[in-house]
């Protein structure tokens, strides 16, 4: 019976990647393209914006490898660029005060789910996660759409175990009576 | 703390087909293929034109905008060239010369 191999590790996935190894980057990236997209989705509140910014992440990333100190938190450093990279984005459309438009606009260009349930469902999160504050959001997405520990939160978020439970307590509970709210607006309310 | 029940936030998440996409799209602008040999020969064809293109401006620069030499009075050429002699003669003047 042949052995079962295990994925490599984080650290040598970075150590050929920082030897022109395409593949193993492109390992890396598919084990961390969904953090990435869920902290720039809490930074900016606009899917195809927020996978912009990841790809752009981790091409700044693949730049500046060498700069990463312990490879074995690549994730770390990652989504330290991506929320820096999302913070600026934000910044620059909130000067150019066209931010509402683009959302819209971006909306129907985006292929991520293009049904149209979907998209209405989408909208619907997206409105209810803008009632969070950016902790929440990164908190609850990191923890309940990617899967991540509070542990792993609070390492990358450079915070409290404890103060990521709080945030996603917060974050669920605001997220649940404004989806109930939307939920009593289409039905007619009781 | 952790009571409140999970909400289900999949829908915001891209699918596996769009994350393999984007994986593609960044490994395609991190790692871009080498120049193939038709490249490569094109590349060499535009340097070579563009010195070409060069050394003609240069050339055009250093020939082409010089002043032609004045021409020559129309009528026939004199006999003699009167400035030289009376030069001359002035030289010869001051015995520095023997007269013509």
């Amino acid at each position: 019976m042949a052995p079962v191999s295990s994925p490599p590790p984080t650290e040598t996935l970075v150590a050929r990647s920082r030897e022109g190894d395409a593949e193993a980057y492109g390992e890396l990236v598919r084990r961390h393209f969904r953090a990435a997209y869920a902290v720039a989705l809490a930074v900016t509140r606009e899917p195809a914006e927020a996978e912009d910014l990841a790809q752009d992440a981790f091409l700044v990333a693949h730049q500046r490898l060498h700069e990463c100190r312990e490879p074995a938190r690549f994730h770390t450093w990652l989504l330290q660029i991506v929320r820096n990279r999302s913070l600026n984005r934000l910044e620059h459309l909130k000067i150019r005060s066209a931010h509402a438009d683009s959302v819209r606009t971006s909306d129907r260009a985006s292929g991520i789910h293009p049904a149209a349930g979907d998209l209405a469902l989408r909208r619907r999160l997206l409105d209810a996660l803008s009632e969070l504050s950016e902790r929440e959001r990164e908190v609850v997405l990191l923890h309940d759409l990617e899967g991540w520990t509070h542990a792993e939160i609070a390492e990358v978020l450079d915070t409290t175990e404890g103060n990521s439970r709080q945030f996603l307590f917060q974050a669920r509970r605001k997220l649940r009576t404004s989806l109930q709210a939307v939920k009593k607006e289409v039905t007619g309310g009781d | 703390m952790e009571t409140e029940p999970k909400v289900d936030l999949e829908a915001l998440a891209p699918s596996p087909a769009r994350v393999e996409s984007c994986v593609e799209a960044v490994i395609a602008r991190a790692f871009p293929p080498p120049p193939s040999l038709w490249e490569a020969l094109a590349w060499a064809g535009r340097f070579a034109l563009a010195a070409g293109l060069l050394l003609a401006a240069a050339a055009w620069l250093f020939f082409g905008t010089r002043q032609p030499l004045p021409a020559r009075p129309p009528g026939p050429v004199p006999a003699y060239a009167p400035f030289p002699d009376q030069a001359l003669l002035s030289l010869g003047a001051r015995g520095e010369v023997d007269a013509p």
